[in-house]
């Protein structure tokens, strides 16, 4: 009878470890640099909220082949609060795509990395950031198109004139 | 594509911590060139892990961006990290609004982490200090390309270069084909 | 008796005559300008704890940029730069530089640690902004220390007491508390000028302790190279050639010009006819005097030629 009842108190334990997180609900809200006047780098920012039914799990991010530590915030009840952000430079524009994989997952990737080999684990959830590499500066300046049009318009009279006077 | 911060560590005459344990610097810095009222106001935080084992249990505290000056667009400014490798580092980045302009001062955050042997340490970020955040209307009118204006000031001005231009050319044209029809 | 009429464009043309007068210099292209663009870090003074919970208003010690523009003294390797400094100056500061060199040294409490967060290894790109990290941990039980200030400065690699560039220094005016640590940022960029070169670099860090003893730590005093930076497009550069070439065609153009007028024998360019108008001895020309008011020849010796009607029109 003790017996049975260790055996299932291992059992259970073995599968609560091993289950991990495999119907997470996530909500998650992400940020980037629209316009350049504000920030000297294109920052990246993807905030999850993730519900594990109560379990408290660690997370790490994949991005771009990369694998970036995550952040964990306040817990308010079973939600818990994760961020992943980084700084890049004004390169690209495009969406990056941020996926994110628990404990054993980020050690399977760190394996694949290190060998170079292609990474085949599913993440747990991914979230998409959309980047939109936007200046406030136009590529003309108004003021120079104004000058122009105004330097036309007196050319187009001038012209007129002379011929008036021919 | 991500700045692989592979740093080489320096260690000036100074003994490094202890024996062995984790060390963390960390600064904190605005990347904003200019600081709007009601605009994005990004600041990153980086900790760099320099001692020879890895610092757990790491906790960052910002309390400098108190809720009546500030709007917190996205991120965090309380979090944690369960463990930051030696010679490895973290950044991490929120973004805030101010909601007035006006000089704010802009101080330190504060690290908690623990060192492999169980020894706690407090640090503190480097502060940026003092920042005068801009009116809207005063950073409008200095940076941003006034299109609008332009254009507003050409929809006015074209009454006054249009209407003599549309009366020359009315007898303008008349004269033309006069011409025209004498020559034939 | 022309009045002589003062115009305006008169003044202009006299004011045209004085212009060789006007000296303009630009900025001394060889002086090395300590410069710090971003100052990331100001002061201010705050207390700070483990577990305190104050936050004292801060006194803040507005950051200064101290230009100190020391001059350059290029090792005559066949450099470029070159400059035309007295020498004493250099003594003087190496005069003083041992002096304070001397007074400060650091405590044995208070560790530290500095990393550069942009560049990987010890090459710094001049022109470009290079950002330090530096970290002092106070192992102090009861003692508290104040930073004051960071300053950087490049040194003759092989004489680290003589001064090539001083970087501007940063004041903060930081407390730190017994067994805790702070971080400050210090950067500053490398004058565009050097490169291809090592140089000493020197990172002070200054502090005092509550009973105002003062302290320095050479957080860094190594040998870094700076490389030259990669450019991409360089305005500078493109219009320089733009202006050869035009140079060139012009050139061009006087030759070919000056080739084409020699040919054809002639000082200057080849004549327009002139108009010259009518010529005639008297200065009158009669093809426009009606044939009625020509004078006749003496024929008839009437005393006064009536004017005659019926001119031909």
């Amino acid at each position: 009878m003790v017996k049975l009842g260790i055996c299932v108190l291992l059992l259970a334990l073995a599968l609560s470890t091993a289950n991990g997180c495999t119907n997470p609900k996530v909500k998650s809200t992400t940020y980037s640099t629209e316009n350049q006047y504000f920030s000297g780098e294109s920052v990246f920012i993807a905030q999850v909220e993730v519900d594990c039914n109560g379990e408290s799990i660690s997370l790490h991010a994949l991005v771009g082949g990369q694998l970036l530590p995550v952040s964990k915030g306040i817990t308010s009840g079973s939600t818990e609060h994760f961020q992943v952000s980084w700084t890049e430079d004004h390169d690209r524009s495009g969406s990056r795509e941020v996926k994110f994989y628990d404990d054993n997952g980020a050690s399977s990737i760190r394996k694949a990395l290190r060998y170079g080999e292609e990474v085949t684990t599913s993440p747990l959830f991914s979230v998409d950031i959309k980047h939109k590499n936007s200046s406030n500066e136009m590529w003309l300046s108004p003021a120079f198109l104004a000058m122009i049009a105004g330097l036309l318009v007196y050319w187009l009279a001038y012209m007129a004139k002379c011929k008036l006077q021919e | 594509m991500l700045k692989v911060l592979a740093f080489c560590l320096v260690v000036g005459l100074c003994l490094p911590l202890g024996h062995g344990g984790a060390n963390l610097i960390a600064s904190k810095t605005i990347l904003n060139e200019h600081m709007v009222e009601g605009k994005d106001l990004t600041i990153k935080y980086s900790i760099y892990n320099v001692g020879t084992s890895a610092a757990v249990n790491v906790l960052l505290e910002d309390s400098s961006f108190p809720e009546e000056h500030f709007v917190i667009e996205q991120g965090l400014l309380t979090t944690t990290w369960d463990r930051i490798q030696s010679s490895s580092n973290v950044s991490h980045v929120v973004v805030v609004l101010p909601r007035e302009a006006g000089a704010y001062n802009i101080s330190w955050a504060r690290l908690t982490y623990t060192s492999d042997e169980s020894k706690g340490m407090t640090g503190f970020t480097s502060a940026p200090g003092p920042v005068l955040v801009l009116p809207f209307a005063e950073f409008s009118r200095k940076y941003e390309g006034h299109l609008m204006e332009w254009l507003a000031f050409f929809t006015m001005s074209a009454p006054t270069i249009l209407l003599p231009f549309m009366l020359w050319y009315r007898s303008y044209s008349k004269y033309e084909n006069m011409m025209a029809k004498k020559q034939h | 008796m022309a009045k002589l009429h003062i115009r305006v464009w008169h003044l202009l043309l006299v004011g045209l005559l004085f212009t060789p007068c006007l000296h303009i210099t630009g900025p001394l292209v060889v002086s090395a300008q300590g410069e710090d663009d971003e100052v990331m870090g100001e002061g201010e003074s705050v207390t700070m704890g483990g577990g305190g919970e104050e936050e004292e208003e801060d006194d803040m010690e507005v950051e200064d940029e101290e230009e100190d523009d020391e001059p350059v003294k290029a090792p005559d390797v066949g450099d470029t730069a070159v400059s035309d400094e007295e020498d004493d100056e250099g003594a003087v500061e190496e005069e003083e530089e041992e002096e304070e060199e001397e007074e400060f040294a650091p405590h044995p409490d208070c560790q530290s640690t500095i990393l550069f967060t942009n560049r990987h290894t010890e090459e710094f790109v001049a022109g470009e902004v290079v950002e330090a990290v530096i970290g002092l941990t106070n192992t102090n039980k009861e003692k508290e220390f104040i930073v004051t200030l960071i300053e950087g400065s490049f040194r003759y690699p092989q004489d680290f007491s003589y001064f090539i560039q001083n970087f501007s220094v940063i004041y903060y005016e930081t407390y730190i508390m017994p067994e805790t640590q702070a971080s400050f940022v210090y950067s500053f960029r490398p004058s565009e000028s050097f490169y291809a070169r090592p140089f000493g670099l020197t990172i002070n860090v200054y502090y005092k302790d509550a009973e105002d003893n003062d302290y320095r730590d050479a957080v860094f005093n190594n040998t870094v190279n700076i490389i030259e930076l990669e450019e991409s497009f360089d305005a500078e550069t493109f219009f320089m050639y733009v202006f050869m070439v035009s140079g060139i065609l012009l050139l061009v153009f006087i030759i070919h010009y000056v080739y084409t007028t020699v040919r054809r024998g002639g000082r200057s360019a080849p004549r327009k006819p002139v108009e010259t108008g009518t010529q005639d001895k008297d200065g009158v020309d009669y093809q426009w005097v009606p044939d009625g008011a020509l004078p006749t020849p003496k024929k008839s010796p009437r005393p006064s030629p009536r004017p005659r009607k019926g001119s031909k029109k």
